[in-house]
């Protein structure tokens, strides 16, 4: 029975210490971190624009609003509907917003997973969908701005890729985990971007020792080792390409005619 | 049977925490946590920001940093490929449910910034992993498992700049807090299954830290002072601040008490002293990957925007509530440069 205890107490004590993915949480950026940082001001305008709008019309799953104007002397009145495909484990969400001047803008979320339910409309029209770890699969896909950012979570693998083709950007984050290792490689291109394609990759190694010590390499694959700072700083230059894209993200929004409501 | 209920045991064991927990006290009131934290963040963002600048190189619970290139690091020109920087941690079971733990951070020119040395008893005290070692990141207060914990904080000179002995039994919790070796403050906390309360008595003391060049001095000659909150269990839970007399306090009146005998007295020349201690180690940049503070910084938009547009105040309240306890409760760090 004593054995029996120590096992267990061993088997139990060794999740303290077993690696994953979550040891590059805190400091390199995932999937979520930068569709977190590109949505931002989209998200930020789409909740805006609805709580300054009220609901003239409802039907099912598609609304009528009317947007007020700061000083009430205009009115603009446009159109959200949702179509939602809920099959076994996959759920695909189709937001399709109608101004009266003709102008559209639309965006598709598929989820595949367990025990998915569709998000409530008001999230899903404000651009509020949570990319959650539980998810198999998860996919944003905007046609009218060559959108798709997409990420597939396996239990020793993940893949994800942002396409944003009106500002030739494409970036592709894949995590692997094997044994003692986690490896995250990024790869990204940018029209602004000084070179056709950057690589960086993050390799984080346990030791097999009694306390277990963790080794963060960084490499440049055209390069070799590089110092961290180095690759924080590309990093950094990484997010900016999202910061900028979420920029860009409103100015398309409002030449597709979305009121300027910030 | 013997096999069942050993695995019973185990299961008891590992769901220990559902048992009722004690009654929280308000989060305006900081904790022992909150308490160390405000100077001990200081010295833990250095050490992360060691790990994003240097490049490390490993070997049996010892961390060295090396710089790429030339440096000049505290003064003295340090060439490409030499160790900036070293982290050591050592651990053992100096008897039977005790653990002690020893931490030596050490910055340019193999000199030594400070040290660590924790005593913890309790049932099943694990060491720290490594990733909370190279981030500075530290539990102060007691663990469910854990009995008792004397944490010091020395330099390199095995002088203690800062100690705290917490100790628990059934219902009591006391931590007693010391600066250079002078007792300034004892907390004391109550819990019955109805209520919670945490006392606290200033004492008087006359602390003093030299070091080249800089110097810190905190003194308090006047008698000791106490004040005390205790939360009742009721519908809504009542909440009620008291001074040493018994009698009642604001809010208010409770934090400008607890700023002016501990926090500005104590508390902030210590985080001083853990900002010089901070320049024994190299330069260190940071970097915004995006990675920390995205949430943060969405959320602060969304609410910029909610007042720009003078909408949803109430929840632009309630955040900035929430952020206030985030902070306060050590779960924000503020890492701006004092002048901003």
């Amino acid at each position: 029975m004593i054995k029996l205890t120590l096992v267990l107490y061993l088997f139990f004590s060794a999740k303290i210490f077993a690696i994953d993915i979550s040891v590059l949480d805190e400091q390199y950026p995932g999937f979520h971190d930068f569709e977190a940082t590109c949505f931002s001001p989209i998200r930020m305008y789409l909740r805006t624009l609805l709580s300054r709008s009220v609901i003239v019309g409802h039907h099912t799953t598609a609304y009528n609003l009317e947007l007020k104007g700061i000083n009430s002397e205009s009115i603009i009145d446009f159109r959200v509907a949702i179509d939602r495909s809920i099959e076994r484990n996959k759920i695909v969400e189709n937001v399709n917003y109608y101004f009266g001047n003709g102008h559209a803008f639309n965006y598709i979320v598929t989820r595949i997973g367990d025990n998915l339910s569709p998000i409530p409309d008001i999230e899903l029209m404000s651009f509020q969908f949570s990319t959650s770890d539980k998810l198999k699969s998860y996919s944003l896909r905007i046609p009218e701005f060559g959108v798709d950012f997409h990420r597939d979570i396996g239990e020793f693998l993940e893949e994800s890729y942002f396409i944003f083709s009106a500002i030739n950007m494409k970036i592709f984050i894949n995590t692997s985990v094997a044994n003692n290792e986690v490896s995250r490689n990024y790869t990204f291109s940018y029209r602004k971007l000084n070179k056709s394609q950057m690589n960086l990759n993050v390799l984080v190694v346990e030791s097999a020792d009694f306390w277990p010590m963790i080794d963060y390499v960084h490499f440049l694959p055209d390069v070799g080792m590089i110092d961290p700072k180095k690759f924080y700083e590309l990093l950094g230059d990484l997010n900016n390409i999202f910061v900028k894209s979420g920029a860009e993200f409103l100015d398309i929004m409002h030449n597709n005619g979305f009121p300027k409501i910030i | 049977m013997n096999v069942l209920s050993s695995i019973y045991v185990l299961f008891i064991l590992c769901n220990s925490n559902i048992r009722a927990e004690n009654i929280p006290l308000p989060s305006s009131v900081l904790d022992i946590e909150d308490l160390v934290s405000e100077f001990r963040s200081v010295f833990a963002s250095k050490l992360v920001d060691l790990g994003k600048n240097y490049i490390s190189q490993m070997s049996d619970k010892h961390i060295v940093y090396k710089s790429s290139e030339n440096l000049m690091c505290n003064g003295i020109q340090t060439r490409a490929g030499m160790p900036v920087s070293s982290l050591k941690y050592h651990f053992s079971n100096s008897a039977p449910n005790e653990l002690v733990e020893k931490a030596i951070y050490t910055g340019c020119n193999d000199l030594v910034s400070l040290v660590e040395e924790v005593v913890t008893k309790g049932e099943s005290v694990i060491p720290l992993n490594f990733n909370d070692f190279i981030r500075g990141k530290r539990t102060i207060d007691l663990k469910e498992n854990e009995t008792s914990r004397l944490y010091r904080i020395l330099n390199g000179e095995n002088e203690e700049i800062f100690k705290i002995m917490i100790e628990k039994s059934e219902r009591l919790k006391s931590a007693n807090f010391y600066f250079v070796g002078e007792k300034f403050l004892t907390i004391t906390y109550e819990y019955t299954p109805t209520s919670s309360s945490a006392y606290f008595m200033v004492h008087s003391y006359a602390a003093k830290y030299n070091r080249k060049r800089s110097s810190w001095r905190s003194i308090n000659n006047s008698p000791p002072v106490s004040f005390s909150v205790h939360v009742t269990r009721d519908r809504i839970d009542q909440v009620s601040y008291l001074d040493g007399e018994r009698k009642q306090l604001s809010l208010s009146n409770f934090l400008n008490l607890f700023d002016n005998k501990i926090l500005g007295p104590v508390i902030y020349p210590i985080r001083g002293i853990m900002n010089y201690h901070n320049y024994y180690f190299p330069n260190t940049e940071t970097t915004n990957t995006g990675a920390a503070s995205q949430r943060l910084l969405e959320e602060l938009r969304i609410n910029q925007n909610r007042l720009i547009n003078n909408i949803e105040l109430n929840i632009v309240k309630t955040y900035i509530q929430n952020l206030i306890n985030s902070v306060e409760s050590g779960k924000i760090i503020d890492n701006r440069p004092k002048d901003q």
